[in-house]
């Protein structure tokens, strides 16, 4: 149900952002990176309540914006990109192989960290957990 | 490629690549329904059989996976020409599969990228002329709900990056045995989370050692963090999960784009085979038989299931 819970948020969430007056392009815009965020924050939450389905599903939804994140962060903060590139790594590791939803809570804790600063370093800076 | 052809390739390109619906502005309650297509092919060729690929969105960043679409293909020519029909394929989904995902739509969905991810591909496509050229992307998303986009794409007259029937470069790639080489360098994944370079099987032969031993090779050129296209998957993988099946039938190698990334450093393996001038793209994989010609190629969505009937043809024990 939890599963289905998030395709659902995602969906109401995709819907939402694009409410302006122009449909947003696809791999661009703050629309995008504030909903990869708002999956971000909601993976971590379905981690923290042990829930590494829904976790996962979240992810993978964020998981598009993260590779447009850090193309346009290469050249403008190479290490920045290279710490967002690797903490995804490192949570797609853990989601393969889950441990604690602990450690996998704050593995995604430390991306959204590092992808709330590549954002902000664009001029596109995302609102944090609220949901 | 002429200097002229190529700004007009790269004018076509910087188009809008979306359509919407019937080609007209969407309506109210319609915004967002319209398709964006993108050619994730690297690179399509005049005069031989292509396989294409196709990744489709919606304008609100959903992705369209499952079941089948048709291509449509036209060639633009110069400027202001009217487009000129060419082949039409059916086209049909390619999954990037993360492990433990399902597995995709058996029919055209619309959906976040957790129902499904990857490209639509038509195999033997073949264009009579180098040049622009778009594609039509047609996509019957539900009952009576037809979706198009277009978009524009280069068709070469000649390979750039090595292709089936060349000899492959006799490649000296760097390998566990590289002592000179930091364990980045050889897999980027040991630099991201894991102390050791994973799958060693994928890290132990040079594309140079088995052309000598006339042993067939499947190679795959990825760096397994620092891929930054949205079609990103794990390919590298997905090439472990071959050798353990058809560990008898080839050697299968890992090279790795990067030695340093954050230094922009590509290692020389890698630029022999993808680096003109400053492009370079990744990932590709290839098979090459055991006299060193390519016999198959694979640029940046490569599947099991489009490999497995060619290692199958290569003998056991060889």
């Amino acid at each position: 149900m939890r599963h289905l819970a998030a395709i659902l948020l995602a969906l109401a969430l995709a819907l939402v952002a694009c409410g302006g007056d122009e449909p947003a392009a696809p791999g661009s815009g703050a629309s995008n990176l504030q909903l990869a965020g708002d999956a971000l924050c909601q993976a971590e939450s379905f981690a923290a309540q042990g829930d590494i389905t829904g976790a996962k599903d979240m992810f993978a939804n964020a998981h598009p914006a993260l590779h447009d994140l850090a193309a346009q962060l290469e050249e403008r903060d190479r290490d920045l990109a290279a710490q967002l590139l690797q903490a995804k790594q490192a949570v797609e590791e853990i989601l393969a192989a889950p441990t604690e939803p602990a450690v996998v809570s704050a593995r995604l804790a430390e991306i959204r960290g590092v992808f709330e600063s590549g954002a902000a370093l664009l001029g596109t800076p995302v609102t944090g957990c609220t949901l | 490629m002429s200097r002229r052809l190529l700004g007009l390739a790269v004018l076509v390109a910087l188009l809008p690549a979306c359509g919407k619906g019937e080609g007209t502005p969407p309506e109210d309650g319609a915004r967002g329904r319209g398709l964006v297509a993108q050619v994730a092919s690297y690179e399509t060729l005049a005069g031989r059989d292509n396989r294409v690929i196709v990744g489709l969105l919606t304008e609100d960043n959903l992705f369209v996976s499952g079941g089948a679409v048709r291509f449509r293909f036209s060639f633009l020519g110069q400027e202001g020409a009217a487009p000129e029909p060419g082949p039409e394929a059916e086209a049909t989904f390619l999954p990037i599969a993360e492990p433990g995902s399902p597995p995709p739509p058996a029919t055209v969905t619309v959906g976040p990228a957790s129902i499904g991810r990857g490209v639509y591909s038509a195999n033997g496509v073949r264009f009579d002329r180098a040049g622009v050229w778009q594609v039509e992307v047609e996509a019957a998303v539900g009952e009576g709900d037809v979706r198009r986009a277009t978009s524009a794409f280069t068709v070469l007259e000649e390979p750039i990056v090595p292709a089936p029937g060349e000899k492959a470069p006799r490649t000296k790639n760097l390998t566990l045995e590289s002592a000179d080489a930091p364990p980045g360098a050889i897999d980027s994944r040991a630099t991201a989370s894991l102390a050791e370079v994973p799958d060693p099987v994928l890290h132990r032969a040079t594309i140079a050692g088995a052309i000598k031993a006339g042993r067939p090779s499947l190679v795959v050129f990825a760096t397994p963090v620092y891929c930054i296209s949205r079609f990103c998957g794990p390919v590298t993988d997905m090439v472990a999960g071959l050798a353990q099946e058809y560990a008898d039938r080839a050697e299968f190698i890992h090279v790795e784009i990067w030695r340093d990334f954050q230094g922009k450093v590509i290692n020389k393996a890698a630029a022999e085979w993808l680096l003109h001038g400053e492009d370079l793209t990744e990932p590709w994989v290839f098979l090459i038989d055991g006299d060193g010609t390519i016999l198959e190629r694979w640029d940046n969505v490569a599947t099991p299931e489009e490999i497995r009937p060619h290692l199958e043809r290569l003998p056991a024990g060889g």
